[in-house]
């Protein structure tokens, strides 16, 4: 900053004597703030790279993301819909599991009503 | 005079009781148990107490309201009451307990010199009745004409003092049984009398098993108090 600001007031004097050492103290100002600035570039590469990536990566992330919901949504391939067949399909072929469960659910639903029944009309095994 | 009726007073009196002596007692137990622990010969006297378990599950049954399907007896000494209604916890207990009472029961009648051709006709008269309401399949069937013969062979013979110390010794042998039937049970878990009964109390199947125990052994020992209150009697009129 401080050698920008000197090239600008060397610049600005307008000064019609200019000595060579003076130019050569504006060339190499110059070339300072060249390498400065670049060095100041490539500074902000190394600090801004990373976050730069990141929001690149996440860019890309969400355009895909919006690609596979636009491509689910609008134009549903033959692969999700394929899944979910399968899917619906698998469900359907646990039939034991199912057919377990809904006994176990019959079996508690009227407890109390069997258990009626069986003080009525059950048979008692004493040993 | 007083000697001819003292005498005639005793022999009079030691019919009537019909208790043994002591010693004949101590015999008696002695030799039932002893028949309890043979291999084979124990084995129809494992049926009689059986049924008379059964017996008492299916009579509390009928007392407190409830009906009697069938029974079961098994060889090996178990049997089985199906039954309806009728309240669990009497007859659940009724079994074990029933035994030693019916064992007591026979005791009694069998010092009754008079009566024990009549008890034993009633016994058997039981067997028969229980064979005909509550048998079904053919090996309680079998068994239980097995124990009605038991009971009613007896009755061929003349003389009533083998058939009472007979009855007895089956008395005792019943009450033997009854009492070491229920430690079969500690061994068990969640099987028998014992444990639908501490699942329908919440009392521990172990003291349903001493409760039985302690009964069977006092029905012994009700057993010996009255052989020993005869025999005191007898000494004392001597």
């Amino acid at each position: 900053m401080q050698i920008q600001t000197n090239h600008f007031n060397v610049l600005k004097s307008g000064s019609s004597s200019i000595s060579p050492a003076s130019i050569d103290a504006i060339t190499l100002n110059t070339s300072e703030r060249v390498e400065s600035s670049s060095r100041v570039e490539q500074l902000d590469k190394v600090h801004a790279s990373p976050q730069k990536e990141e929001s690149r990566e996440r860019a890309a992330e969400d355009s895909s993301n919006e690609l596979l919901l636009a491509k689910d949504v609008q134009s549903p391939t033959p692969e999700p819909l394929a899944f979910r067949l399968d899917a619906k399909l698998e469900y359907e072929q646990q039939t034991q599991a199912s057919d377990g469960a809904v006994a176990q659910y019959l079996t508690n639903q009227h407890a109390a009503e069997r258990e009626a029944i069986q003080q009525m009309v059950g048979i008692d095994t004493y040993a | 005079m007083l000697n001819q009726s003292g005498t005639l007073e005793t022999q009079i009196n030691l019919p009537v009781t019909g208790a043994p002596s002591r010693g004949r007692f101590l015999v008696e137990l002695l030799i039932a148990l002893l028949i309890t622990r043979l291999p084979f010969i124990s084995v129809p006297f494992k049926w009689l107490e059986s049924y008379f378990h059964e017996l008492s599950h299916g009579l509390a049954t009928l007392l407190t309201g409830g009906a009697v399907s069938h029974i079961q007896l098994f060889p090996n000494g178990a049997g089985l009451c199906f039954s309806q209604g009728g309240w669990p916890v009497v007859i659940g207990f009724s079994g074990y307990f029933g035994a030693a009472l019916w064992g007591y029961l026979i005791f009694i009648l069998a010092t009754w010199p008079k009566g024990i051709r009549v008890s034993f006709a009633l016994l058997g008269g039981a067997v028969v009745l229980t064979t005909l309401l509550w048998g079904r399949d053919l090996l309680t069937i079998s068994i239980l004409a097995s124990l009605a013969v038991l009971f009613l062979l007896p009755l061929k013979l003349n003389k009533n003092r083998f058939m009472g110390s007979g009855l007895r010794i089956m008395a005792l042998m019943i009450m033997l049984n009854a009492l070491a039937s229920p430690t079969v049970l500690l061994g068990l878990n969640g099987k028998g009398d014992a444990a639908m009964l501490a699942g329908a109390t919440w009392i521990p199947a172990w003291i349903w098993v001493f409760i039985w125990l302690g009964f069977s052994a006092l029905m012994i020992f009700l057993c010996w108090q009255r052989v020993d209150r005869a025999a005191s009697n007898t000494s004392s009129i001597k």
